[in-house]
């Protein structure tokens, strides 16, 4: 019985996020990365930040994977603020206690770094969470398509990343048996440094890595048996078809992006 | 070639590369339409090999294999005779392809270039016949056993195939998912007519076949009915293989002079016979 | 000294969403030598249950004792899993090692005995599954055959001389000698070392054989644990919990169908053979 662990964790929905295209998806958040990274003043940044909380509303994901987004990272948050705060420069000092010197530029460019970090992890996991790993791979494969001109195995690696998908859930369950299994025949791996550690991964990782092997044997064959032949000829069951909804939001994101630059630019 | 001849082995060989010994000698058989045939044989006795040479994944080194008249080493026919021969394969895990049930019943018609629209109809038809609608959009990986090989022969019933192969495809389910993937085939059989072939060590799964083929070390010792090779016990003895329980216990019972008749080969026929000469 | 397993209980996930209760209020005790088969519908909670007896899983309630030692007791997992070798489905997938030698060797090298001490243990227990030492001790395991592979993966857990020997569908994906040859070699090792025996099987045949008691699993709950006799006359109840009978079981219950008086609940096809035969030349 292992968690049901979904990469990037897709909340099944029928919001209007969760209806665009997945290669407009990808393609928007491109704009918004470029938006965080485009922000340079205080004010500005509001915008980015009602950005993602439109997001979440127009997806219907709730205020909670929010959080649990930013939850393996809050050591790194900290540690960057921190970090900012004293290592940067500048002029205008705040407080002067001591050996602390803080200045106004490295509190900007503390709570910058951070909000940016906030905003990145937290905007784009709106992407895995409203777009199911296959249509992911999907609209990756269509975007690639083009480049299949230059021999690029644009189908080849969408492929690979369906079956691997595919496989994970059933890897790590194997990783488990195989794992109980030696701990059963005294395997310890718990205790000990970090090399005492690695070492005893061995009875795990060789008996998976031929598993492994064995597994891609065994689903060549089928496939074949399937008839699979490479991406030559081949159709979908699913399409991509592009909607005004589509067309809207990523004028709407160019729109904000555009506008931000000229607000940052423009002397105001 | 026989005229309902749907799949036609010819004097077929075959050595594996560096193997000491030869995997197939001198095979000939021939498989007719809607018919459910049984290859039985012990660990090694070239059985898979002589499976996987239905749908091309093995050309023979000697004779021919023809699937529906095209000769399995003509590259050009392929496509078209893995398409008519589904094979469902051991180990449920390693057949499925994608994570959702219904992608991967239409993984088969992708690779044939079916249209979209067509695709859709079929999976859907596919899943109902396995009665496996209500999984259609679950992640393949949760399912049991049995299960996954229903979904796998859906994705082969989706590219409208004429031959259904079960290559020990019940080898690793537990009792009920082998009881649902034997009812499937054989209500595949008798509903659509689909021949089937099952590659298989359990006598007892043989039993429900019209046609039973023997091979023992590379070589076909054996053809029949179910009744009239379990008949042949010695022979069967030297294969290395077992006859179903009950067989075993009619022929002891018949030995010991009970008016049991040889064809008697179930739980139920034998209570039959049983009843009838013991209550008289 | 048996293993007392007291009112044992398992959740998986506890308190989350995702809770299963996989276990409820199971008590049982494993005698020492004794050959006891567990069977059950899939998820009826078997897996979980035999998890237990080493301390690869833990209790959510109640408590498991290896001859006395607690399995909660970090400190003693290591000797309670000496005492209880446990053999998980297809083992031939937890070979590693370079040669099969190193790997039966793996245990005992795990329970920190020394290399004098490991030799004869791995040649001891490379005989008993019938892989000759002079011809397999230096293959690589990945060279052997799917049932020498099996074997090979058996004698790992033999060379560490449990007490007990827990087998979850030993006999699984073998063809009929080789079910037969692997039974037998279980039940030796019960007759021969006095070796416990727990397996947990889906072939009531194969179970019938050798086992001294039974114990039913049905949803996580013990429905009984008795001699099997005494389970296989409950037949009805085993059918309904979707289980199989015995094939002599089976014709029993077709012949009692049918009118015809079988006094014993008979799980053995060589006694009904002889019941059916002495019947029949009395009636003469």
């Amino acid at each position: 019985m292992t968690a049901n662990i979904s990469l990037g964790q897709y909340l099944p929905g029928n919001s209007v996020v969760h209806r665009l295209d997945p290669r407009t998806k990808i393609f928007l958040m491109a704009l918004y990365i470029a938006i965080v990274f485009v922000v340079k003043s205080l004010v500005v940044f509001l915008l980015p930040v009602v950005l993602l909380v439109a997001m979440f509303l127009f997806a219907q994901v709730p205020a909670s994977y929010f959080f649990s987004a930013l939850k393996p990272m809050k050591w790194l948050l900290v540690f960057m603020f921190v970090i900012n705060l004293f290592a940067t420069q500048g002029t205008t000092l705040w407080i002067d206690w001591k050996f602390i010197h803080i200045t106004q530029e490295a509190v900007e460019q503390a709570v910058y770094i951070t909000l940016r970090l906030v905003l990145l992890v937290a905007g784009t996991s709106i992407l895995t969470l409203t777009t199911s790993p296959i249509a992911l791979t999907d609209g990756l494969e269509k975007l690639m398509s083009p480049l299949r001109k230059l021999r690029f195995p644009a189908h080849e690696l969408a492929m690979m990343m369906t079956i691997a998908l595919r496989f994970i859930p059933t890897l790590m369950e194997e990783t488990d048996r195989i794992q109980k299994a030696q701990m059963a025949r005294g395997a310890d791996f718990e205790s000990g440094n970090i090399f005492q550690r690695a070492k005893s991964m061995i009875p795990v990782l060789v008996p998976l890595f031929v598993s492994a092997f064995r597994r891609a044997d065994e689903l060549a064959m089928a496939m074949e048996s399937r008839c699979y032949h490479g991406g030559e000829g081949r159709t979908r069951m699913r399409e991509l078809h592009f909607h005004w909804r589509d067309l809207f939001a990523t004028l709407l994101l160019t729109a904000v992006l555009v506008g931000i630059i000229l607000l940052e630019n423009l002397p105001l | 070639m026989a005229p309902n001849a749907l799949i036609e082995i010819v004097n077929v060989g075959f050595q594996y590369v560096g193997a000491e010994k030869v995997a197939l000698k001198n095979i000939s058989l021939s498989i007719q339409k809607g018919e459910v045939v049984a290859i039985v044989g012990h660990n090694g006795s070239g059985k898979s090999t002589l499976c996987k040479m239905l749908n091309a994944l093995l050309m023979p080194a000697e004779g021919t294999v023809r699937v529906d008249g095209m000769d399995t080493c003509d590259e050009k026919n392929l496509l078209e005779i893995r398409r008519r021969v589904g094979m469902v394969f051991q180990n449920p895990d390693n057949q499925l392809v994608t994570t959702i049930v219904e992608e991967d019943v239409g993984f088969g018609p992708e690779n044939l270039g079916v249209k979209p629209s067509e695709i859709r109809v079929r999976v859907d038809e596919a899943l109902k016949e396995v009665e496996m609608t209500e999984y259609a959009e679950k992640a393949s990986h949760a399912l049991s056993g049995g299960q996954k090989q229903r979904v796998a022969i859906a994705g082969l019933l989706a590219m409208q195939p004429e031959v259904l192969v079960l290559d020990e495809a019940t080898a690793m389910l537990d009792p009920r998912g082998r009881e649902e993937v034997l009812s499937t085939v054989k209500k595949l059989n008798r509903e659509r007519g689909m021949t089937v072939v099952m590659i298989t060590q359990f006598m007892e799964e043989a039993l429900g076949a019209d046609r039973v083929f023997v091979l023992s070390e590379g070589r076909l010792v054996m053809e029949g009915t179910p009744k009239e090779v379990f008949n042949e016990r010695t022979l069967l003895e030297e294969s290395r293989l077992d006859a179903p329980a009950f067989v075993k216990l009619r022929d002891e019972l018949i030995a010991a002079g009970l008016p049991v008749s040889h064809e008697a080969m179930t739980c139920d026929a034998l209570a039959e016979e049983l009843g009838r000469a013991l209550k008289s | 000294m048996p293993i007392i397993i007291e009112q044992l209980s398992h959740t998986y996930l506890p308190g989350s969403q995702l809770a299963y209760p996989a276990l409820g209020d199971v008590s049982l005790t494993v005698q020492d030598g004794e050959f006891l088969g567990i069977i059950g519908h899939t998820g009826s909670g078997k897996s979980t249950l035999i998890q237990h007896l080493n301390g690869l899983l833990l209790p959510t309630a109640g408590s498991v004792l290896v001859d006395g030692l607690d399995t909660r007791e970090k400190k003693l997992r290591k000797q309670i899993r000496s005492l209880v070798g446990m053999v998980f489905q297809y083992p031939e997938y937890q070979l590693f090692e370079e040669t099969v030698e190193r790997d039966v060797a793996f245990g005992p090298k795990n329970m920190g005995l020394s290399e004098e001490e490991i030799a004869p243990r791995v040649e001891e227990a490379l005989r008993l599954v019938g892989l000759n030492p002079s011809e397999f001790a230096e293959k690589s395991p990945f060279e052997l055959s799917g049932g020498e592979k099996r074997r090979a993966a058996l004698a790992g857990i033999l060379a560490m001389r449990p007490k007990y020997l827990v087998l979850d569908e030993p006999m699984a994906g073998l063809d009929p000698r080789g079910r037969r040859e692997i039974l037998a070699l279980i039940e030796s090792l019960r007759s021969d070392y006095g070796t416990g025996i727990v397996m947990v099987s889906h072939s009531m045949d194969d179970v019938a054989m050798f086992a001294d008691r039974i114990a039913v699993l049905d949803k996580g709950s013990l429905f009984m644990v008795a001699s099997p006799e005494d389970v296989f006359s409950h037949s009805t109840e085993l059918l309904d919990m979707g289980l199989n009978l015995p094939q002599a079981t089976q014709l029993v219950r077709a012949l009692r169908a049918r009118g015809i008086d079988i006094q014993h609940d008979y799980f053995r096809m060589e006694e009904l053979a002889a019941d059916l035969i002495g019947r029949w030349n009395h009636d003469r």
